[in-house]
């Protein structure tokens, strides 16, 4: 992983969003919602070796992830992405792993923040 | 790789397996040497570090009893002896030590780790060796194809500034003659006044004509040489940079991605269409190892010019699967006045489009149900569907398919997540020449 990679880098929705709190705030709440779904169904098809349905539903979080500036999760849902399409269970499983760590950083983040 | 008899030992091989204890790694060596020419198998000693530095394999496996003793190998290889020379690393552990291995190369230390110990997956090892030598390949290709570039660059710029020195000096040549000029003028002048004087002819007169006659045309002469020669300056400049883009463009091919699904698409067999425009992510990362980068394209210029078009007539349909990034798409152009309709996938937006015309649609790639390459396929066959701008909502590896879906008429693509000028910046120059093509 690449150590220059942020939590939550904070520019990214600036950025894209311009300095409208409030705004930035309901998103990024939004996508922990999201995250919490999407972790689930990654982990329901982890345990039945649904590799294509691991890659779909990374990819699709990692959209969000890439849009709020959760950078390291974006890497860790890259990553997955990449050993899913491999059927590499034992990397996905620890990936899984450092995904959800990764969300609950960002919780963190975003908690500290209010 | 081909299956051949154990060879002696190849003398530069490109795969080398470290290893301490010959039967730990017997298993493995084997497989390595039955398949592949260049590979040799080095047991750890004195010599050892030398050898790696004077060969400099391509990929090297690291088998020295544990993950603890192989990492700490490996660290003293690279910060102590300089090991920084192209090279794809692969950790050996037992099935014990899997997830330490793990660790290390996640931590980026190793490229990738197997488990030897027990050995089952032969062909995964073999594998993981052919992605090393082609990573270490193409990587090598690209720093030459990139040093050969530079340096052409660096040859043009030279000789931009020679041409550049060239003119100022020109300029300044000028400036000379013309005070020298003006020098002599003033001496005539000078005459010329005494003679006026005893014609009773008012000095102020004699200047006016002076000023009128010689001094403003000398200084209009000097004007128009300066113009000249900066204007060739900057000419020149132009035509250099727009060469370099367009050497930057065919050299930088990217490598082809590895395991990218490719999307439900039928073969391609139209050319080209339209011209793309690219708006890159603001977030430059530095090249990965695997060069999946996009080439560098120059940023669109901002659209300075009053629109040919009123925002508020505007009406642009995002198409895309996940809701919180088409909120914030849908938020950043709602903002700039424009309509906004959403559609959670192609097949949505085909039955929109039916029902409606849109002056523009955001389409994002991979959805459910029907991706955004065969959504623009098929609103093409619509009737009124086929001058319906499009834009791409894209991330950074889908370039292949970027370029096929080109074919049916994109007219510029956005790599997610961009920012909020870059977007708008895109939608107003695509809009425009939208409707610039409208009116011829």
């Amino acid at each position: 992983m690449n150590d220059n990679l942020q939590i939550l880098n904070t520019k990214v929705m600036f950025d894209l969003i311009g300095d409208d709190k409030a705004l930035i705030r309901k998103f990024k709440i939004e996508f922990l919602q999201q995250a919490k779904k999407s972790i689930k169904e990654i982990s329901a098809a982890y345990s039945e070796n649904a590799f294509e349905q691991i890659k779909k539903e990374t990819h699709f979080l990692k959209t969000s992830a890439k849009a709020i500036g959760a950078e390291v999760t974006a890497d860790y849902l890259q990553q997955l992405e990449d050993k899913s399409l491999l059927e590499d269970k034992e990397q996905c499983k620890q990936l899984i792993i450092l995904l959800n760590h990764s969300v609950k950083q960002v919780y963190g983040e975003i908690k500290n923040e209010s | 790789m081909k299956a051949k008899k154990l060879p002696i030992g190849s003398r530069y091989p490109k795969v080398v397996l470290l290893m301490e204890r010959e039967e730990d790694t017997s298993g493995a060596a084997d497989i390595l040497a039955a398949h592949i020419e260049e590979y040799r198998t080095i047991k750890k000693n004195n010599e050892t570090i030398e050898f790696l530095l004077k060969t400099e394999p391509s990929v090297i496996l690291f088998a020295l009893g544990n993950v603890e003793k192989n990492v700490e190998y490996y660290k003293d290889l690279v910060e102590k002896h300089s090991f920084k020379h192209l090279h794809y690393s692969v950790i050996l552990c037992n099935n014990k030590e899997s997830s330490l291995a793990f660790r290390s190369c996640i931590k980026g230390l190793f490229d990738n780790y197997f488990v030897f110990q027990p050995l089952y997956e032969k062909l995964r090892l073999l594998m993981i060796v052919q992605n090393g030598l082609t990573k270490t390949q193409s990587t090598s290709q690209l720093k030459a194809v990139n040093d050969e570039l530079f340096e052409k660059i660096n040859d043009d710029l030279s000789q931009l500034i020679d041409e550049g020195s060239r003119c100022k000096q020109d300029i300044l040549y000028s400036f000379t003659s013309r005070r020298e000029e003006l020098v002599q003028l003033n001496q005539i002048d000078s005459s010329i006044i005494s003679t006026a004087q005893s014609d009773l002819t008012s000095t102020e007169q004699i200047m006016s004509t002076l000023t009128e006659e010689h001094i403003t045309p000398l200084l209009a002469h000097l004007e128009d040489d300066i113009r000249a020669g900066l204007d060739k300056m900057l000419a020149q400049l132009v035509s250099k940079r727009a060469e370099f883009k367009a050497d930057l463009q065919t050299n930088i091919a990217p490598p082809e991605e590895k395991g990218e699904e490719e999307v439900n698409a039928e073969a391609m067999e139209m050319k080209p269409k339209g011209l793309i425009t690219h708006v890159p992510s603001i977030k430059k990362r530095p090249l990965p190892e695997d060069g999946d980068e996009l080439p560098p394209i120059s940023r669109i210029e901002k659209n300075t010019n009053t629109n040919t078009f009123d925002v508020k007539d505007i009406c642009i349909l995002i198409v895309e699967d996940n809701k919180l990034y088409r909120d914030m798409i849908s938020e950043v152009l709602t903002k700039e006045n424009y309509k906004i309709e959403e559609a959670e996938d192609g097949l949505c937006a085909l039955q929109k489009i039916k029902d409606k015309k849109y002056d523009l649609i955001l389409m994002d790639l991979y959805m459910p149900n029907l991706d955004g390459l065969n959504a623009t396929k098929k609103i093409r066959k619509l009737s009124g569907g086929q001058d319906i701008p499009v834009i791409a909502l894209t991330s950074n590896k889908n370039k292949e398919i970027v370029k096929k879906w080109a074919n049916y008429g994109l007219k510029g693509y956005i790599i997610k997540p961009s920012t909020k000028n870059e977007i708008t910046d895109m939608v107003k120059t695509v809009l425009e020449k939208s409707k610039e093509e409208e009116n011829v």
